[in-house]
């Protein structure tokens, strides 16, 4: 634990500015896209008014109705995107900053005594914690923008204060409902042991085998799914229900596998 | 504690923010719904089995499931449940694969779930009623004519109506006019009669929907469309198998809304959504016997809302539930053999919370 917790730490330390960077860049990016939306709603209204010499209740149907705050986070899904990249790139950047930096920290981290089922272990949890507070900091830039939308839109112009329902793909995020905060957590630790899965086969082996490997995994894991689930429906051997309870204990199957193979690689296969 | 200080300050950022998250959505006011009976009891027949869901969309998206008794179920939306809504798991297995098998044309009528195969010397049958749990296969020993290759065989059969073990079914219902042919299974005796049928096939711009079949003939609305396909005229034919009568008493109900058989089959139920505030909720009978339609009309406590109110006919009842505000759901049960209000009553939130809206409204013992 000790081990586990020391090196937890030292991922972070080492990815924390590029954590930093990130995080400012984004939070900063979303007050910027909050505050151009209310004023380009505001400006196109206040020009409809001025050239067609209309009212302003005419002016807000031909600028698409009245302001809300789905309209004011319209760019909240494209930066959440950019956080989602970011959170892929810095998948392969915990591992290969090690490989391919200057000091070839791997040498070090492989050599340390005991065994290496921890190395893996605070690369992944660093990227958890990682995307767990992209999370947090975006629920918080969430309910600032709140404020910020209702303190820079004019009444007259605002369809309503309400914060929360407005934007689809914020909704689909924040949906008050602590289980699905967790799946969330669970879905991207999947996509990140997979990802790391696919770095220690590239590190473990010369690239045929390794190309092999990898397309030998992606095979296990499309193919029996794809098939067993195409001929239950075709069948009708098992109900929807169950053929969706077979499809997430199949994925979750799949990755204890994924987690061995890791390890096992990790423990076998690499060597300094 | 210093040596941990990168993981300190990512993980407690992430625990205080998350944390934060966690505590609003459970500051989040739930309703408190109780349920005020203005007239009848929760514990009737008509109305101990009625289930209300209510559901806020919204903001936190839980499922209210409320009984009139006042027993309510919340259930928890997300994204697990949401994977976990197939009707499909309430049906027994034998039945679930028979109608979802390819050539099976399986269609719903009331609260009955019908599935029928045609082979080349019988009929597979077979039934499930939602309400009674009741599960029918009867294999019918009939050789049909004139089957169309379908490319789902979803529309090869249409039910027409039901009464006791006598059901009456269409066959080629939407395929070309002249292949029509109304068939009777008499489920007890295990029996297939072709009703006859003389009504000619429509002509270009016409189309020809049934709506129900019954000892009295096959009712059937004849469309009649322009050049630009809009509909210009509309009929309603009865077809006892000798003759085709024109129902002149239907044509002056509009096309849209629900018509159900009901009376052992003996009269015709037609019922729409309210389409104006009014107290009143009105529906029409037609009698084959009489050939005669009569207007019925029963006055509620409050307006009805517009395109919000769902209503249903099921034993000879009719049943209402329509919101009065977001907060606020009058029920109201009509007895349709003496015309009169069998229950009614309201589910009222003491939160007055807003926005929850009517999901589902079913009779489920």
């Amino acid at each position: 634990m000790r081990k586990f917790m020391m090196l937890l730490n030292e991922e972070l330390k080492r990815g924390a500015k590029f954590y930093l960077i990130t995080l400012v860049g984004l939070v900063v990016l979303e007050f910027l896209s909050v505050i151009y939306e209310i004023k380009n709603y505001q400006s196109n209204v206040e020009e409809y008014m001025r050239v067609d010499r209309i009212s302003q209740i005419e002016a807000i149907r031909l600028a698409g109705g009245p302001f809300n705050f789905g309209d004011a986070t319209s760019y909240f899904q494209y930066i959440i995107a950019i956080a989602m990249m970011l959170i892929l790139l810095l998948s392969f950047q915990v591992w290969y900053r090690d490989w391919f930096g200057e000091s070839k920290y791997i040498y070090r981290l492989l050599m340390l005594p005991g065994k290496r089922t921890a190395i893996l272990m605070s690369k992944l949890t660093a990227v958890i914690l990682t995307i767990a507070s992209f999370i947090g900091i975006q629920w918080v830039v969430l309910l600032l923008s709140g404020s910020l939308f209702k303190w820079l839109t004019p009444e007259d112009l605002m369809e309503s204060k309400r914060v929360f329902g407005e934007n689809r793909i914020i909704s689909m995020f924040y949906t008050f409902n602590i289980a699905d905060t967790l799946i969330i957590l669970l879905v991207s630790t999947l996509v990140v042991s997979f990802v790391f899965h696919i770095i220690l086969i590239e590190r473990s082996y010369r690239k045929p085998i390794a190309i092999m490997h990898v397309v030998m995994d992606v095979v296990l894991l499309i193919v029996p799914l794809v098939g067993l689930v195409y001929f239950f429906e075709n069948t009708h051997f098992l109900y929807p229900d169950q053929i969706t309870t077979f499809v997430i204990g199949y994925f979750l199957l799949y990755f204890v596998y994924v987690y061995w193979k890791s390890i096992r690689l990790l423990n076998y296969k690499i060597s300094i | 504690m210093r040596r941990y200080k990168h993981v300190l300050a990512i993980g407690g950022l992430s625990l205080i923010t998350i944390g934060s998250y966690f505590g609003y959505a459970a500051m989040i006011d739930e309703p408190e719904y109780v349920v005020e009976t203005v007239q009848g009891k929760a514990t009737d027949d008509a109305v101990k089995n009625l289930h209300i869901e209510l559901t806020n969309a919204r903001v936190k998206p839980n499922l209210y499931d409320i009984k009139l008794d006042g027993t309510i179920k919340v259930s928890e939306q997300n994204y697990l449940t949401n994977l976990y809504d197939s009707i499909d798991t309430n049906y027994p297995k034998e039945f679930y694969r028979f109608i979802r098998s390819t050539n099976v044309s399986s269609s719903e009528y009331g609260t009955r779930t019908y599935g029928i195969e045609a082979k080349t010397n019988h009929i597979n049958y077979q039934s499930y009623d939602e309400k009674t749990k009741k599960y029918t296969k009867v294999r019918f020993p009939y050789t049909l004519k004139g089957i169309h290759q379908y490319e789902d065989n979803e529309s090869m059969f249409q039910i027409l109506g039901q009464d006791k073990d006598q059901l009456y079914v269409a066959q080629n219902a939407y395929g070309p006019g002249k292949d029509l042919k109304i068939l009777h299974f008499d489920l007890k005796k295990r029996q297939v009669k072709e009703v006859p049928f003389v009504s000619p096939a429509p002509k270009q711009h016409q189309s020809r929907t049934l709506v129900s079949s019954n000892v009295f003939g096959t009712l059937y609305l004849l469309e009649t469309t322009d050049e630009n396909d809009v509909i210009n005229k509309f009929d309603y034919y009865l077809d006892n198998g000798k003759s085709v009568k024109k129902i002149k008493a239907l044509d002056k109900f509009a096309y849209s809304g629900s018509m159900d058989l009901i009376s052992d089959n003996r009269q015709l139920l037609l019922y729409d959504s309210p389409e104006d505030q009014s107290k009143d909720i009105v529906w029409r009978i037609y009698d084959f016997k009489t050939d005669k339609l009569s207007e019925h009309r029963v006055t509620g406590k409050y307006p009805n809302q517009f395109n919000s109110t769902q209503i249903f006919n099921t034993d000879e009842r009719l049943y209402q539930v329509s919101p009065v505000d977001k907060s606020q759901f009058q029920v109201t049960v009509i007895n349709l053999k003496d015309n009169s209000i069998e229950y009614q009553g309201f589910i009222k939130d003491k939160n007055q919370l807003k926005n929850f809206d009517l999901s589902n409204v079913r009779i489920e013992g």
